[in-house]
């Protein structure tokens, strides 16, 4: 039912993305959100995209499986293209129905919006797809860590973080086994009048709620029964290693850049 | 309500990374008022397959029929609520599932789902929460107010108000009080002789599976390993034991007093009564020797 979903899934390889460090991959994801926006025409759009596919390729992650985990999001994109169609009103009419014109700035708008946003949506699925959730976390951590100067709590929120993470795929497990059950007692979650069906969750979102604070509950005192007390002195059990991959890849983010910056139409 | 398996075969995530075979094979019949127990190393595909009885899971190939509906591989999803109404499952720690405000409006969730109307759901839910040995104050509190035993029952309540023509049970008795899990295996027992059930009991105990069924399946790697009655299933221990698991305690008693006195006892049954018949008998016959 849920099985579709690659959020926060991580896919075990031996890839040269799965062995590249996560503070690297990280900060090559904070540099690809900057340099998407650097796109502007449909040559840069284009670089990017053999970009993006090319990432893909290097992680091992079938191309079929990334493409039925996107399948949620082609809605929002489909959606942001049809808004900019209706909104944009730029360039030539190419087609009129009188009420309605759509401009060739519209449709080159939304394909461009929508392009920008399957980049984002796959360079950073590719992140959780390579990175185990504690790495992720360890590589944010350590990133973040001239900001505990300023008394920022980044230990605390890289922990948050990898709980989040680590619990994505329990609470989809959880929220299917309900789901069955329910639907053992006659619910359904797919029929019926948009009314009848949000209050259909409620059978699902009360039991997954209350077994989610047990959850929470039961995680606190397994922490605090390990003497967890927070970050203060805490020494790692792994050690993240910086290579030439990482340098390199970096310095191959920022030769795109430098190429997008080149061939942007400016202006 | 007969029960048709052919063929069957699952795959959980089919096309992904994850892709796992689950199921490979399955054929298998269980005729109308079969009392059936489906034991099995854990992995085994047992909840796997018990699934597909109610349509929660669809085949990757093979079909199943339950009475007249059939449901196979690439199926339509027309049938799935009629077959739902015939077939109940109570899941294992079914309590997750409660939901509602009060224990009767929770009972009453499934009936009304089946278009029962409010007065007679009510009547179920009144009828069912004494019949799981709760008494009937509990409808108006609400069910997250009692303690785990009293919730499990209320949520097998919830599934015999449907009034289901099968009955599957997927180990509803883990983690209950040794006296619990008698009075709720004997309640199923019971209504499985009185409304011509057809019940499947999904069990790890292999004293619950001798004791109440009437034919046992044992399940392994996502196949049928053997099937029978259990006085025949439990006369195979090697094979039992290949697949990590064993004959009742009873009969592993009987098998060592047969080993010590050196002369075959009758092993037809596997209550302790039984088992002490059979002794006594052999001491009747004075073949005490050790
Ligand atoms: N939702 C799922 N996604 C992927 N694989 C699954 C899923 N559910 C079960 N499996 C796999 O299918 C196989 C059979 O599982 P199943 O739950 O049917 O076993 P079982 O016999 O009921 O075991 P247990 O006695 O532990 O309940 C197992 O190998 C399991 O890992
Ligand atoms: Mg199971």
């Amino acid at each position: 039912m849920l099985d579709n979903v690659i959020i926060g899934q991580y896919i075990p390889g031996t890839s040269v993305l799965h062995k590249m460090d996560p503070r690297a991959k990280l900060l090559g994801i904070f540099v690809f959100i900057f340099v998407v926006f650097l796109a502007n025409n449909w040559l840069t759009y284009g670089i990017l995209g053999v970009f993006a596919v090319a990432a893909i390729l290097l992680s091992q992650v079938s191309l079929r499986y990334m493409y039925k985990g996107l399948k949620p999001i082609f809605f929002i994109v489909i959606f942001t293209f049809i808004l900019h169609i209706l909104m944009t009103k730029q360039g030539e009419v190419v087609y009129d129905l009188g009420w309605l014109k759509i401009y060739n700035g519209g449709v080159k708008q939304g394909v461009f919006i929508s392009l920008r946003l399957v980049y984002l949506v796959l360079v950073t699925s590719l992140l959780t797809l390579t990175t185990t959730p504690i790495d992720i976390t360890d590589g944010l951590e350590y990133l973040l860590a001239p900001f505990k100067r300023v008394k920022l709590p980044v230990h605390e929120f890289a922990l948050m973080m990898s709980i989040s993470l680590r619990f994505i795929p329990t609470l989809l497990q959880e929220t299917e086994k309900i789901m069955k059950a329910q639907m053992a007692r006659g619910a359904e979650f797919t029929a019926g009048p948009v009314k009848e069906r949000i209050k259909a969750f409620v059978p699902l979102l009360v039991p997954l709620f209350i077994s989610s604070f047990k959850r929470a509950e039961d995680l606190a005192l397994a922490m605090e029964a390990r003497g967890y007390r927070g970050g203060e002195g805490r020494t790692r059990l792994r050690v993240l290693h910086w290579g030439f991959r990482d340098t390199g890849a970096l310095l191959l983010l920022l030769i795109l850049a430098a190429v997008l910056i080149v061939l942007r139409t400016h202006g | 309500m007969d029960i048709k398996i052919s063929g069957l075969t699952h795959r959980y995530k089919a096309g992904t990374p994850f892709e796992r075979l689950a199921l490979h094979d399955v054929s298998l019949s269980i005729s109308s008022g079969t009392f059936l127990a489906v034991i099995g190393h854990t992995g085994s595909g047992k909840s796997t397959l018990i699934q597909h009885l109610n349509g929660l899971l669809k085949p990757s190939e093979g079909t199943i029929t339950v009475g007249d509906l059939t449901i196979a591989a690439g199926g339509k999803k027309k049938q799935l609520k009629a077959l739902r109404k015939r077939v109940g499952i109570v899941f294992q720690y079914p309590e997750h599932q409660l939901f509602d405000e009060t224990v009767e409006k929770d009972v009453m969730f499934g009936p009304m789902n089946f278009g029962q109307s409010e007065e007679a759901a009510r009547a179920a839910a009144h009828e069912m929460i004494k019949l799981v040995g709760l008494p009937v104050e509990v409808l108006q509190k609400s069910p997250f107010d009692l303690s785990g035993g009293q919730m499990r029952r209320v949520a097998i309540a919830g599934v015999l108000a449907m009034e289901p023509d099968v009955l599957i049970l997927d180990e509803p008795t883990a983690g209950l009080d040794p006296r619990g899990r008698k009075e709720i295996m004997d309640l199923f027992r019971t209504l499985h002789d009185q409304r011509n059930m057809t019940t499947i009991l999904v069990t790890h105990s292999m004293e619950d599976a001798a004791y109440y069924a009437d034919r046992i399946l044992v399940m392994e790697k996502g196949s049928t390993y053997l099937e029978g009655a259990p006085a025949e299933i439990f006369a195979k221990r090697e094979e039992l034991q290949a697949v990590g698991l064993d004959v009742p305690e009873t009969v592993q008693f009987l098998l060592r007093w047969q080993e010590k006195t050196g002369k075959p006892v009758q092993m037809s049954s596997f209550t302790i009564e039984d088992t002490a018949k059979a002794i006594s008998a052999d001491f009747g016959k004075g073949g005490f020797t050790c």
